[in-house]
């Protein structure tokens, strides 16, 4: 896969788009957590 | 405890918001943004690109030698609108200085302070000629003043944000650890299928915010370091250490008798919690170690925690442990309507 468009995009932002992705990676993480515990609350219902 | 308190489920939401909001928004402090150097003779001549230092006139230039706490003024300086020139004898003509060394560059002015540029030359060979001259030593010391603004180093540039949202991840994880081992602790001395229920819930929270710490560092480490993973004892010893919990989350999942699969797997936490610290702690403190913090390296607490960082970085970990609580506690009511409604 050709990743140098990703690289440039965040070489042009001066590494801020790296804190963007991490953030991405935290909230996408986290709302996946939630729809898990959300599941398993429905499943006692 | 989290969930029927609402204040302290507010206090949560609050801290993270803080630590996102802050951390995303406010704005890097001026600094050299590139510093090339040419030698001449025995002169070292530098090109610093500086457009956002506003005042020129007044920046003080200093070549420093971190080891030895020691700095040189530049002989000439000249400045341009969007960069400076200065014109320095060749630290490698000094006494003392060897091959490999490193010199940071200092810059200073009334307006912004100092503005630390690391690792700006490096010494090819080693002579020993003259000794060394020390300047004024009070110039390195960084002032603690509180600026609406985060240090901008080379290297880490806007990238030093992820101090808000990396570092609390382990931080949570690390919490829930010790949380877990307490319990199994407390379990094997009291036999209450209670506390290997928290000891359990929390393994698996841990794991789940040690898993976005090993992601978001990846990244991080693909734009500083170069590459998504290193050979480095801290990474290797994270990646071992998950390993040895998921192993008690499998062995506690193999066993069907309820009293052998707490008393086992309250054992095996107890034996995977200090493997873990000997893996991420220990070890690379004893070896070279990429990481800041470990293996000689200074740690975030010297060169990019100033008190702004500090105003988003103490929030972000209180907010992200509490979190984790809160996560924990959702995950043990669960499994205890689970019980429940299996044996009414």
């Amino acid at each position: 896969m050709n990743v140098d468009f990703i690289n440039q995009w965040i070489a042009s932002t001066d590494k801020y788009a790296v804190v963007v992705i991490v953030l991405a990676i935290i909230f996408t993480g986290m709302a996946f957590f939630l729809f898990y515990l959300s599941n398993q609350i429905k499943k006692l219902k | 405890m989290f969930l029927k308190n609402k204040f302290l489920q507010a206090l949560t939401v609050i801290f993270i918001i803080h630590s996102v909001v802050g951390g995303l928004f406010l704005p890097l402090s001026p600094n050299i943004e590139n510093a090339v150097y040419a030698k001449q003779d025995s002169l070292l001549i530098f090109n610093l690109y500086t457009p956002k230092i506003k005042e020129k006139s007044d920046v003080f230039l200093y070549l420093n030698l971190p080891k030895e706490k020691k700095v040189t003024k530049p002989i000439t300086i000249h400045q341009t609108k969007d960069s400076i020139k200065a014109v320095f004898i060749n630290p490698e003509f000094y006494k003392g200085v060897n091959k490999g060394m490193s010199f940071d560059l200092i810059a200073q002015n009334q307006k912004d302070g100092q503005m630390f540029y690391f690792s700006a030359f490096t010494a090819d060979t080693s002579y020993n000629q003259e000794t060394w001259i020390s300047e004024d030593k009070s110039i390195l010391k960084e002032s603690k003043a509180f600026k609406w603004s985060f240090p901008n180093r080379n290297i880490l540039r806007e990238s030093i944000r992820n101090l808000f949202f990396h570092v609390p991840m382990w931080f949570a994880m690390m919490f829930m650890l010790i949380y877990s081992a307490f319990f199994s602790i407390k379990y094997l001395s009291s036999g209450n299928v209670l506390h290997d229920e928290k000891a359990h819930n929390a393994v698996k929270v841990g794991m789940f915010f040690g898993t976005l710490g090993i992601l978001t560092g990846m990244i991080w480490a693909k734009h500083t370091w170069g590459a998504y993973w290193t050979d480095d004892p801290k990474l290797n010893g994270a990646a071992i250490g998950m390993l040895s919990y998921l192993a008690y989350l499998i062995l506690r999942n193999g066993i069907d008798d309820e009293i052998k699969k707490a008393k086992i797997a309250a054992v095996y936490n107890i034996f995977a919690f200090t493997i873990y610290i000997i893996f991420i702690y220990i070890l690379p403190r004893i070896n070279a170690s990429l990481h800041p913090g470990n293996g000689g390296n200074p740690g975030f607490n010297i060169y990019e925690q100033d008190n702004t960082m500090r105003f988003f970085f103490y929030p972000a970990v209180i907010g992200w442990i509490m979190t984790s609580l809160w996560l924990k506690d959702i995950l043990l009511w669960i499994t205890f309507r689970k019980k429940e409604c299996l044996n009414p």
